[in-house]
């Protein structure tokens, strides 16, 4: 009897936290995207500092990075890191400009998929278009304060990278808060966006190179 | 016929080791383990230029309690590009590898060129010492599998020169290591001879984790 109350108590708590800590299945995910989608309607312009962590599970590692965020749409998107390396990534519609340190770097995200499909990731994010992404299956929870995307990969590249993109956003903006990239492995990534500021004028030169 | 010993010359010079002109010298080979690195923890900026290709990014040597070490390359997004583990009795382990690099010859050469970097005790066996007498520098040699490994310092062994790794006649790969700060080295780098595959680290050293 004890050993059946413990495996429904397994059973129950399983349920009742399915994969996230702190969160439940937003079960009426069409409501959620029309909110997601109009609030994302309103972001023209999103400028942010951004605290990256990479977790390394198995070495008790983690490795920290800082930099700034700018997004403009329709899908353009500059991070600047810069602590504790200079590195400067402009994604602009199909063109990705990479700055890393003396070297310049230019690719098209026609000619080499794997861009295309990272690109695609950060713009849905910001954009508020994730479940438009034919890469992936979303899934959504939520707690008081915010929601929490679920993505995992259906393409074979991008399943041996990723198990999980997370995509934290809040509820009164529905302004993306934190993306985690969790690897096959355990490592993950989580790419923290802080002191944000919505809609403020952005030149589009911040954009070009 | 003087075309022929013309020939003859060049394919004799182009034979000829380039190690042949050492004299044997008198030493102790245990003078260079104080270059050994004490990689601790160490995080380097890195770039790495292999055939038309070039990567960058994060990476990251740590020794583990079990006294093996693990590098880790990821770029700076932190997508991983290898995870290896060097055991501390010189066995070696692939724990993660992108599918553009997983391929033998490519996962062998850097094995080699790190376990010469971390100055591993399997590539430091039956050790001798030879002298240069034009440069004034010694070569600290270690017998491998197809040629040797030379750790090369200045006469009095106060400075680690360079390191090569050399087939029976000629070096395959040059590497240094530069500006030891607290055991570790803050500049590494290693150039192949035959192929282009360039290998740079710089130490980062106002990262802020942990």
């Amino acid at each position: 009897m004890r050993k059946l109350l413990f495996l429904v108590s397994i059973l129950f708590s399983s349920t009742v936290f399915p994969q996230h800590a702190g969160y439940t299945v937003v079960a009426d995910t069409a409501t959620f995207k029309q909110q997601f989608a109009a609030a994302s309607q309103k972001v023209n312009t999103i400028k942010s500092d951004f605290v990256q962590e990479k977790n390394l599970s198995m070495l008790s590692e983690k490795i920290t990075s800082k930099g700034k965020f700018w997004f403009k749409k329709d899908n353009m998107v500059r991070m600047e890191y810069n602590q504790p390396f200079q590195y400067l990534m402009i994604l602009n519609k199909n063109d990705i400009y990479i700055k890393d340190g003396q070297k310049e770097n230019k690719i098209s995200t026609k000619s080499n998929k794997l861009f295309q499909q990272i690109n695609q990731i950060m713009v849905d994010c910001v954009k508020g278009t994730a479940f438009s992404n034919k890469d992936f299956s979303v899934k959504v929870f939520q707690n008081n304060t915010g929601y929490l995307i679920e993505m995992s990969p259906i393409n074979k590249t991008l399943k041996d990278m990723f198990k999980n993109i997370n995509v934290t956003v809040d509820k009164k903006q529905f302004a993306v808060n934190s993306i985690e990239m969790l690897e096959i492995s355990g490592d993950n990534t989580v790419i923290t966006f802080v002191n944000k500021e919505i809609n403020s004028s952005l030149p589009d030169a911040l954009f070009t190179h | 016929m003087r075309y022929l010993l013309i020939s003859c010359l060049v394919l004799f010079s182009a034979c000829a080791s380039q190690y042949k002109h050492l004299q044997q010298s008198s030493g102790d080979n245990s003078c260079i383990q104080k270059f050994k690195p004490d990689f601790t923890r160490a995080l380097y900026y890195t770039e790495v230029n292999v055939t038309n290709n070039y990567l960058s990014g994060l990476l990251l040597i740590k020794k583990m309690p079990d006294s093996s070490t693990r590098i880790v390359f990821s770029n700076q997004s932190g997508f991983k590009f290898f995870d290896f583990e060097f055991a501390a009795n010189g066995d070696f382990k692939v724990y993660y590898i992108i599918d553009k690099l997983d391929k033998k010859p490519v996962i062998l050469t850097l094995r080699k060129d790190f376990e010469i970097v971390m100055m591993q005790d399997k590539v430091m066996q039956n050790g001798f010492v030879k002298y240069d007498i034009a440069t004034a520098l010694r070569y600290y040699g270690f017998p491998e599998e197809k040629g040797y490994n030379y750790y090369i310092t200045d006469s009095a062994c106060n400075q680690l020169v360079r390191m090569e790794r050399t087939s029976s006649r000629k070096p395959v790969v040059k590497l240094i290591m530069q500006n030891y700060k607290n055991g570790i080295p803050d500049t590494i780098g290693i150039s192949h001879t035959g192929f282009k595959f360039d290998i740079g680290l710089k130490r980062l050293e106002n990262e802020n984790s942990n």
